[in-house]
């Protein structure tokens, strides 16, 4: 029995962690946008209020929609979101689950498609429109995403997560950093990328017909993907080695440190159109297509 | 890189709005409050509750008495009520109204005497016949003597 493995699921970075750092990342989110915007901003604990207030709220009952596939969609990303999160090497040669980066980008894509599914499941005109934007901007933004895992796979010569983790000299392992950097926004739908759920346009695109506990498991998993996606930025540039407890400290602050940047950054933009946002990640998509070759070429004969 | 500069900035600024409860008199003395009704000089003809939008106010009559009810929950601060009360006993505070955590929390009731509606003085119209505006408005003005001239 991996029982390193079930720490990593159960405590750190997994569910006990995980879900109150998800609501202390929203909070983060949310206070920096409100500085941005000159407001004081909400309250440490406002987003478990929020998820409190929406568990008790009645959830009216539609004619022609499948009521547990609604409940399933926001489900399936909150266990896909904690099975990454166990994934993620924060103690890198001390055990926990051994996967590689394939099976990490699979488990990090669910919400996104689960997301895409949803919207159509609503039948709402909104969510349709959203789940089509964001089944769009998945594509692009994966392709920068998928690029960036291979550039530091190829100069770290490996695919598996221990072996990538930690701080490298490698140039390349920096621009596959620097690569999925730009594609948390997009994933996340943060500005300058929220076209999938945008509010004054579409009404949260899929979201729309959502209210009560299911929204409430949609807003746990946005907390548990901010986790996940900062905490595998974080996981590459912390160095290897050291007290487990420094590590610890420094996959949080870091991946703190994320969060207000990105929120900050997208409350300092506006939403870019979908060929704008597409165009802006062919772009680098096509940056990181000429260095994993040219990264390829030079280990063939490295070595 | 614009952006960082303006990130930069509005975090160098600082906020701008007040934590709740607020220590500070936000108002513009225009703002529309809290209704108050002054029961003294209320004549209960129900005017106010008539022309409510939102029902916020009710006046229910009992013989002689009545009750003036206003619920600020419902209330949509329209001043429609102050604006047809005729003897301008509904005022507006200028102030924030304050918080409340039940509903009908802030709901007043007030229950007071029925008194016979107070009409307007008119001018008394035996002067108005003998004078015609238009003999008084051809009267001479007498100019008024200087009894100071340094002044």
């Amino acid at each position: 029995m991996n029982v390193s493995g079930l720490i990593h699921l159960l405590l750190f970075p997994g569910l006990l962690f995980a879900v109150p750092a998800g609501w202390f990342y929203v909070w983060g989110e949310h206070k920096a946008v409100a500085l941005m915007q000159r407001r004081i901003g909400p309250p440490l604990l406002q987003p478990l209020y929020d998820f409190v207030k929406l568990l008790g709220k009645r959830t009216p009952s539609r004619h022609g929609i499948d009521a547990d596939l609604l409940r399933l969609w926001p489900a399936l990303s909150v266990l896909s979101m904690l099975g990454a999160l166990a994934l993620l090497p924060v103690f890198p040669g001390r055990g926990g689950f051994s996967g590689d980066a394939v099976l990490l980008v699979a488990l990090l894509e669910m919400p996104s498609i689960c997301f895409i599914l949803a919207g159509f499941t609503t039948g709402s005109m909104y969510g349709e429109i959203g789940a089509i934007r964001e089944a769009v901007l998945s594509v692009a933004n994966n392709l920068v995403f998928l690029l960036s895992i291979v550039t530091i796979a190829v100069t770290e010569d490996t695919f598996r997560l221990s072996d990538v983790a930690g701080l490298s000299h490698n140039p390349g392992h920096w621009i596959g950093v620097f690569g999925i950097l730009l594609c948390i926004p997009a994933k996340l739908r943060l500005n300058p990328f929220s076209t999938p759920s945008a509010e004054q346009e579409i009404y949260s695109g899929p979201l729309t017909e959502y209210a009560g506990a299911p929204l409430g498991l949609w807003k746990m998993a946005h907390g548990l993907e901010w986790v996940a996606l900062t905490g595998f930025v974080s996981t590459l540039v912390i160095p290897a080695g050291g007290p487990w407890w420094l590590h610890a400290i420094a996959f949080v602050v870091l991946s703190f440190a994320q969060v207000l940047l990105l929120s900050m950054i997208s409350a300092a933009t506006a939403r870019y159109t979908l060929q704008s946002a597409i165009r802006f990640y062919f772009r680098w998509a096509a940056i990181l297509a000429v260095l994993v070759a040219a990264s390829a070429v030079y280990m063939r004969f490295r070595g | 890189m614009n952006i960082f500069r303006l990130i930069f900035d509005n975090l160098r600024r600082g906020t701008v709005s007040f934590p709740l409860p607020h220590k500070h008199e936000c108002t513009s003395g225009e703002y529309r409050g809290l209704i108050h009704n002054d029961a003294e000089r209320c004549i209960g003809c129900g005017l106010c509750a008539y022309v409510c939008p939102s029902g916020g106010i009710e006046v229910t009559r009992s013989g002689d008495t009545y009750r003036w009810s206003y619920d600020p929950g419902k209330c949509t601060f329209c001043a429609r009520c102050i604006d047809r009360c005729k003897p301008g006993t509904l005022t507006m505070e200028s102030k924030l109204p304050p918080l409340y955590g039940e509903q009908g929390e802030l709901k007043q009731d007030l229950d007071m005497v029925r008194k016979r509606p107070v009409r307007p003085v008119v001018a008394a119209p035996a002067v108005a016949a003998v004078a015609p505006s238009k003999v008084v408005a051809e009267t001479p003005i007498e100019p008024v003597e200087n009894k100071n001239p340094t002044a």
